[in-house]
């Protein structure tokens, strides 16, 4: 990255103050965020900030761009109230949402949590958009606005912009209007064909979301040129076959040898192996146009929320990392007050609280903004003021300057690499790490590792790591066969991770949606290492009997060619 | 550049959601509604909504992930006293966890389950989706024998009386000051110039250049003219007789085409009435005659035990609800009989008790009354509601068989409901006479259980597929218009 030019932050924010009346003491003046703004008479500068947030949000962003060089998309900052916060939280935050009956019931879920006191609100939710959308809600208060603003509007949407994944998978120019065009194409083809059909395929649709990404590649645009020859070519495809059927009726001699084989000329292009609706979207026999516009938009947003699966921990890691420094830099310049500094630290030790795995608090995983942040503090003190053993676990941090490496590890990692590049032995000491051993074949549980000596570290590492691989978060699953001339059969490989199983409840209904999409036989193998069957799912049941039985090895009716 | 959006007054952006999830479980709802039904008050029943429960599993969204099993190394915080090798018993329901992610239920719903609550509002919704009572509005215009005189706007001939002065006198104006643009410009023009001229005599006067002499600010051109007509002639008395030759001759033809130029504007017509002359129009326009009365009729003999009250009751309030939903002028007359009838109010009607014999005509003649006394004016729809356990005596069917062939004639349609869990009583036989003598106009339910009311209210109002209209609008109503 290159060296911002060294901005005087301190003078820029005096210029801007300058010009309101209450001058330097706005911020801790303000008994709320509506607090008026007054311009001095002289007032100068034609685009000062006319309300107290956007003022807030001006002197967040002199810091954060001025003194630390972060890169962001611009802001959009959206007061609402609690219900619509509650909206926001029901529809994963999205400004624009097609309307679902899932939607609806994650609405009321959420207003009954909320009213009676189980669940509290979010202070923000922010948007990977351009501009990034922050929602601040109206009950905050000034303090709160200013976190949010510091947390969302320039530590999430500094993540959004620079981390690779992001920068990869997602658009954050464009969402909202694909967003806003899935939501019509859902309207439209409600009034065309009921909102029963369309609703029937959304259920299905969403069930499948999961399956609906690209996990390695990035999906490829085609340019209309080659989807408009694409589109000719599956036409070519299904008249063939319909041809293959008329002559057979006609008492013509069945088609050439190498037509019946049962590896076909179906291939399948190494990218819908593993994205299923994209697969699906092209190649399932039965669905009208319509169906398979709708997989393939919810495929694409499928593929938008991809990278936030995989970067929970960096992502609010770093959001909080940031809203902890500007914050006190906002005190260290006398903007806010001790009072308010209060309130913060009491604020940002609540959001960071790490339960211990004897609490009741606790559920199963570390907080992302505890592990984080802790991270990211902990790189910045390796670069400062390393020990002895850092001098030995990172050679390589040691005595670099802090924000450049700190906005490396930002831009360069998903959380399974961050945690295996970054976590250091003093983290793990701080969270009293230890790692357990879970084997279905064992009756107990075995301590394997804790925050002992390298080996315990090393080990303790590696496992957390593993814990946030794609893979271990859930079941890898791909297309791997369609038997395109008899049965017309689909077979979905799941690839097992330490042997561990596939939910069957879930994953039947699952195929129940998918057996709706494809409308034949669809069966999914469970497969160790060696591609060999542990077990089998498939609906109609009856299918099951058809492909390999447990023990056998995985047989493949399709070529794929990359 | 951040915009801050105040977007608090913004509708909520789940609406439309919620009503998928509530058109989802339509089946979870009637039962919910049945339920409000059979055990609500009467007068309570819906109101501040219903909860409805659905099985989690109805809402649950599949996807797929990983059951129990296999092998999990997981990492977990706050160690205490673990060091490597320990050994520990596999907790309960989770694979080394600290807590399950189970949900507790925490305000009576059972694990299975999912509550949510319907609205007043939104349960109304459900009660009568799909249902209408005769509809006058749809019918009306057709069936119009007298017509109201409605302003239907503003046309550019008509009766004196009709003469829209307002409007008129704005049409004249505007015309007038269209017309007299040109010659107005003219003058001012001239004025200006006549001014420069006699201006440049004046060695006091500013050096700059005046302009064009019109002022900066807008105001009507009168007052320029005005304006400039009183600084024109100032400048004539001091510097007229300096004035020769060329300036002399310019500023004589000046004044003239001045002059002609106020004559033009003295020749525009102040009152043009062919283009000016606005008049109200009035057209004769159907009038909705959303006026109906219900009639209800309840046998609240010895024979019809607390039970079958209650389920009459229960009749009524969705009648009642349904018709103070859909009309805004709706009268409801309550008449409850024994052997005698007499007009109760709604709380009587509901709650007040009595026993005695069953004389079905006594209601029946007092409802004749009524109609002839207050509803006899033919602006009234009139619709006649009873329930009633069949019980009647012998002898006064042929009176009410009789009574009903009177009543039916000034009647849109009359709804009887049986509640009995036996077999019909002798009332229901008579009605049968009467219902073939009037298929279109007289409607029979049986209820024996609770359950069975919702059905037969449904029936005799339920939207049938073709025209959109209840089976008992297939009746044509009466519409008359108010003078």
């Amino acid at each position: 990255m290159t060296q911002e030019q060294k901005r005087d932050y301190r003078k820029e924010i005096e210029d801007l103050l300058s010009n309101y009346e209450d001058g330097w003491d706005i911020f801790t003046k303000a008994q709320d965020w509506s607090h008026p703004i007054r311009f001095k008479p002289d007032a100068k500068g034609h685009d000062l900030p006319d309300t107290w947030l956007g003022l807030a949000d001006r002197v967040i962003s002199i810091i954060a761009h001025g003194k630390y060089g972060l890169d962001t998309y611009p802001n959009s900052i959206w007061v609402i109230t609690a219900e619509q916060m509650l909206d926001a939280y029901s529809s994963v935050g999205m400004p624009v949402n097609y309307d679902h009956w899932s939607i609806g019931k994650q609405r009321v879920q959420e207003g009954k949590n909320y009213n009676a006191g189980r669940s509290g609100l979010a202070y923000e939710i922010v948007i990977n958009s351009s501009p990034s959308i922050a929602y601040c809600m109206t009950s905050n208060t000034t303090l709160m606005q200013m976190l949010v603003i510091a947390h969302a509007s320039y530590g999430h949407n500094s993540f959004f912009k620079g981390n690779h994944l992001f920068r990869q998978f997602t658009n954050a120019e464009t969402i909202i209007d694909e967003l806003e065009h899935l939501r019509d194409s859902i309207k439209k083809y409600e009034d065309l064909y009921g909102i029963d059909e369309v609703e029937a395929l959304l259920d299905a649709a969403h069930a499948l979301e999961n399956l609906g990404v690209n996990r390695y590649t990035k999906p490829k645009k085609r340019t209309p040129q080659e989807e408009a020859k694409r589109r000719a070519d599956l036409e070519e495809i299904r008249l063939q076959n319909v041809n293959h059927v008329m002559d057979t009726v006609r008492g013509k001699p069945a088609p050439a040898d190498d037509f019946n084989k049962s590896s076909s000329n179906v291939t399948i292009p190494a990218d819908l192996e593993e994205n299923l609706l994209k697969f699906l979207a092209s190649y399932a026999p039965h669905l009208k146009e319509w169906e398979r516009d709708l997989l393939r938009q919810l495929s694409d947003k499928a593929q938008y929320f991809y990278p936030q699966r995989q970067t929970q921990v960096m992502n609010e890691g770093w959001a909080s990392f940031w809203h902890y420094t500007l914050l006190n830099d906002l005190y260290d310049l006398d903007l806010i007050n001790d009072k308010m500094m209060l309130e913060f630290i009491d604020s940002h030790a609540g959001v960071l609280f790490q339960p211990d795995h004897d609490s009741r608090y606790y559920n199963g995983r570390f907080n992302p903004y505890a592990l984080g942040f802790a991270i990211y503090q902990d790189i910045k003190r390796i670069c400062e003021n390393p020990t002895e053993e850092d001098r030995r676990w990172f050679p390589d941090l040691v005595g670099k300057e802090w924000l450049p490496t700190l906005k490396e590890a930002m831009q360069d990692y998903k959380d399974e690499s961050f945690v295996l590049q970054y976590l250091s032995p003093k983290v793990m000491r701080d969270f009293h790490m230890f790692a357990v051993h879970d084997d279905e074949a064992d009756d107990e549980l075995e301590i394997s590792a804790i925050h002992d000596d390298d080996a315990g570290y090393k080990h303790v590492r590696r496992v957390l790591a593993s814990q946030y691989r794609l893979g271990d978060i859930e079941p890898c699953i791909e297309v791997a066969g369609y038997d395109y001339q008899d049965t017309r059969m689909l077979t979905l490989r799941h690839k097992m991770f330490n042997n561990k199983p596939l939910d069957k409840d879930n994953t039947t209904r699952v195929l129940k949606h998918l057996h709706y999409l494809w409308k034949h036989p669809v069966v999914v193998h469970s497969v160790d290492e060696e591609d060999t069957v542990a077990d089998t799912l498939a609906i109609p049941r009856a299918a099951k009997d058809e492909g390999p039985k447990v023990g056998e090895k995985m047989r493949y009716t399709m070529h794929l060619t990359m | 550049m951040t915009q801050v959006v105040d977007r608090r007054a913004q509708p909520g952006t789940t609406t439309s959601s919620r009503e998928r999830f509530v058109r989802r479980n339509k089946k979870h709802i009637k039962e919910a509604v049945d339920r409000a039904i059979s055990n609500g008050n009467v007068t309570d029943i819906g109101s501040g909504g219903v909860d409805v429960t659905v099985p989690k599993r109805d809402l649950s969204e599949p996807i797929i992930h990983h059951g129990q099993g296999g092998i999990n190394d997981r990492v977990h915080p706050g160690n205490k006293e673990f060091i490597k090798g320990d050994r520990l018993p596999r907790p309960q329901g989770g694979g080394g966890r600290g807590s399950g992610k189970g949900e507790a239920s925490e305000d009576g719903e059972g694990e299975d389950d999912f509550t949510f609550h319907l609205s007043e509002e939104e349960f109304l919704n459900y009660l009568f989706d799909d249902l209408a009572l005769p509809n006058l509005e749809e019918k009306k215009e057709a069936d119009l024998e007298r017509t109201k005189l409605a302003p239907a706007g503003i046309v550019s001939s008509g009766a004196p009386n009709k003469l829209h002065l307002l409007r008129s006198k704005r049409q004249k104006m505007g015309r007038v000051i269209a017309a007299r643009k040109p010659w107005n410009d003219k003058i001012l023009e001239l004025l200006a110039e006549e001014k420069e001229i006699l201006g440049s005599y004046d060695s006091d006067a500013p050096t700059e250049k005046i302009v064009s002499g019109l002022p900066k600010a807008w105001s009507p051109k009168r007052d320029q003219i005005r304006g400039l007509e009183k600084e024109v002639s100032s400048l004539k008395d001091k510097f007229g007789v300096a004035v020769s030759g060329e300036h002399a001759a310019r500023i004589a033809d000046i004044e003239i085409e001045i002059a002609a130029a106020k004559r033009g504007i003295s020749l525009i017509p102040g009152w043009n009435e062919s283009t000016d002359l606005k008049f109200r129009l009035s057209l004769p326009k159907p009038i909705p005659n959303s006026k109906a009365v219900m009639f209800c009729v309840m046998d609240v003999s010895g024979s019809m035990d607390e039970e079958t009250k209650n389920k009459a009751k229960i009749f009524y309030f969705l009648l009642y609800r349904f018709l103070k939903r859909h009309y805004q002028k709706t009268d409801v007359v309550f008449i409850r009989h024994h052997t005698q009838a007499e007009e109760v109010n709604e709380h009587d009607f509901f709650y007040k008790k009595e026993s005695g014999g069953t004389m079905v005509s006594s209601a029946l003649t007092l409802m004749k009354n009524i109609m002839n006394q207050r509803y006899n004016d033919g602006n009234w729809n009139i619709y006649g509601a009873q329930a009633s356990d069949g019980d009647n005596w012998e002898s006064d069917n042929g009176k009410c068989r009789t009574l009903m062939d009177d009543i039916l004639k000034d009647t849109q349609a009359y709804f009887y409901t049986e509640i009995t869990d036996g077999s019909h009583q002798n009332l229901w036989r008579t009605y049968e006479n009467v219902k073939s003598a009037y298929p279109e106009k007289f409607w029979m339910g049986h209820i024996v259980d609770r359950k069975d009311i919702f059905p037969v209210f449904r029936e005799f109002f339920k939207r049938n597929g073709k025209d959109g209209q209840s089976v008992a609008s297939q009746l044509k109503p009466q519409a008359y218009a108010i003078g």
